[in-house]
């Protein structure tokens, strides 16, 4: 049984259409990018899935049991971070995740362990006895993600995860992250940040004006038309005769040259490939210094989807 | 009482009831963290002072033998309307609203908790400040009789039985309020504007015109200090008392028990149904 199944999912606010439609289903152990420009319909799901938005339509699992019909019991087993949360400024971190370790029927005597482990698994054992109403909007991330850890829960519902973290936060985050997927969490996760999803996610759904646009592997979508972008440096700069050899060359779909000594090729091809453009970039009498991946190809591939979708 | 699923190992939910009592408690904590006891208690510290202070500078306690100790009790009741809208408005004006303007819902509702929990929760709480508050009120009234006058009257027990139930009805009226309003701020001032100026108002209009202000709830706390006019039932005014001062011809139009208690219960059970209703299906919008 797949963690989270959506269905034909819809929601409208006053005329406006959020969502329309939407299907969707996650499996076990992975860790999914939900992806889309501001509007698309990301956080509306994501408030849907943890019971703060009503569906005009449709209906959404969370292991098994409709949110829409029986949010409590559908909630059991799912952790979620949406947006930043506030937390009651009153209280300490510890007071907060043992009040919610008590809604969640965790016995005291676990509970108390249990909340030190969260509360060191996101660094905030220094501050674990100061209340909440003092701390920045990075550290009540750390608490959001310690509540939604609390329970082990068997799905993480993240909805941009690292917003409001400096870098060092966010690369915090992200190596928590990469941890749970190693433990097995199933994690759905929307984001801005598609390197951040490039980098955690093994699946991507990219939903725009509430549509699911596309549902795939990261491995798959890398390797599709237009989204392989190859960065080549040079050394001497580049002449247009050379521009038009290098357009020429087989599987290249595309150039640019953002200075003169740099050249971006739109690459649709596999690793063998890659080789014989290299040897064939060289022939031409180019003295490459350095050929790599871009790190921008789901960019190029989420830039292209949306702008179909518009 | 928590146990694991021997199937899954998971944690298995609590019922609902010992989720309410978790909120309860929660809540209360943070209203003692808040230290709005704190400042009621110093608030019916001060008041108790002055009505004790005053007197026997201006020829002493009312010494009548029989009226002295209800005529005592009735000063510090003087000002019980106020100090009641005051606990309204603290306990019931931001209990609702706070979870979607201060985005403290983000962080709750995801939890496998019902609406109707958490409101049972909050309310009790705040119904616990509450009654906490005003108990202490009328144990310093207690106290101060015995003391001055060596005696207590059954009447106080009435009169801070009704209490109780004007002040639900009011906390009633707070929370639907909290549920419907937008921010924080708007909320605790239309209850307060709401109690204090639009309801006396509509009774002194009412009353000019010479109609009885029966279903405004404020016109029903004059039970409160009623019941403290001398011996129930004999000295309980009656529902309507003309005046001729002059040219002029006025109705005074007293509160009966009855319809107090029967008003009152209405307001709480319309208000804390609208308050529930709004609260459930309330979306965490922006």
């Amino acid at each position: 049984m797949e963690p989270l199944v959506i269905e034909s999912l819809s929601k409208d606010y006053d005329g406006f259409r959020a969502l329309d439609s939407l299907s969707l289903k996650v499996e076990a152990k992975s860790c999914t990018g939900f992806l889309g420009p501001n509007g698309a319909g990301k956080t509306t799901t994501i408030k849907i899935l943890t019971s703060m938005l009503r569906a005009t339509g449709g209906r959404a699992f969370l292991n098994g049991v409709d949110v829409t019909t029986d949010p409590k019991e559908a909630l059991a087993r799912v952790g979620a971070v949406v947006e930043t949360p506030e937390f009651y400024p009153e209280l300490t971190p510890i007071e907060t995740l043992d009040y919610f370790a008590r809604l969640r029927g965790i016995p005291s005597d676990r509970a108390k362990s249990r909340v030190m482990q969260v509360i060191d698994q996101v660094k905030m054992g220094e501050w674990k006895d100061q209340r909440i109403g003092k701390f920045s909007k990075g550290m009540k991330q750390r608490i959001a993600i310690a509540q939604a850890l609390l329970h082990e829960p068997d799905l993480l519902v993240l909805d941009e995860p690292t917003a409001g973290l400096d870098p060092r936060g966010m690369a915090e985050v992200r190596d928590i992250i990469k941890a749970l997927r190693l433990q097995g969490y199933t994690v759905f996760m929307s984001s801005h940040l598609l390197f951040e999803v490039q980098q955690l996610c093994d699946k991507v759904a990219v939903v725009d004006k509430g549509k699911l646009l596309i549902y795939d592997t990261v491995q798959n979508l890398s390797t599709k038309r237009h989204v392989l972008k190859l960065e080549v440096d040079l050394v001497g700069k580049i002449d247009t005769e050379t521009y038009t050899k290098v357009c020429a060359l087989d599987k290249v779909n595309g150039v640019q040259c953002p200075t003169a000594t740099k050249m971006l090729i739109d690459f649709d091809g596999d690793t063998a490939d890659r080789r014989t453009l290299l040897e064939s970039l060289q022939r031409l009498g180019l003295q490459v210094y350095s050929f790599a991946d871009a790190g921008v190809a789901l960019e190029e591939f989420y830039m292209d989807l949306i702008k179909e979708s518009r | 009482m928590a146990v694991t699923n021997a199937e899954t190992g998971k944690y298995v939910l609590p019922s609902d009831f010992d989720q309410i009592i978790t909120v309860t408690r929660v809540e209360f904590l943070r209203n003692l963290r808040r230290k709005r006891l704190l400042i009621f208690a110093i608030i019916i510290a001060l008041v108790s002072a002055l009505v004790l202070a005053v007197p026997p500078f201006f020829g002493g306690y009312p010494s009548d033998p029989i009226l002295g100790p209800y005529s005592f009790a009735q000063n510090f009741t003087s000002t019980i309307n106020f100090l009641i809208i005051l606990l309204a408005v603290f306990y019931g004006g931001d209990a609702l609203v706070s979870e979607f303007s201060n985005k403290t819902g983000y962080a709750i509702f995801p939890n496998p908790i019902r609406r109707s929990s958490l409101f049972m929760g909050k309310l009790f709480s705040s119904l616990l400040a509450c009654v906490l508050v005003l108990g202490a009120y009328y144990i310093i009234i207690a106290a101060s009789m015995i003391a001055v006058y060596g005696t207590l009257v059954i009447e106080l027990l009435y009169s801070f039985l009704f209490a109780v139930l004007y002040m639900s009805a009011c906390l009633g009226v707070a929370f639907a309020i909290s549920a419907l309003m937008k921010s924080t701020v708007s909320a605790l001032v239309l209850t307060f504007v709401l109690f204090l100026f639009v309801l006396s108002m509509l009774s002194g209009i009412l009353m000019f015109a010479k109609v009885r202000a029966e279903p405004l709830l404020t016109f029903q706390a004059g039970v409160i200090s009623s019941f403290l006019n001398g011996p129930y039932p004999g000295f309980f005014p009656p529902p309507e008392q003309s005046y001729n001062v002059t040219r002029f011809d006025f109705v005074v139009y007293n509160p009966t028990v009855m319809n107090g208690i029967i008003v009152c219960t209405v307001w709480l059970v319309v208000s804390l149904l609208l308050a529930y209703v709004v609260f459930r299906r309330r979306e965490m919008l922006g």
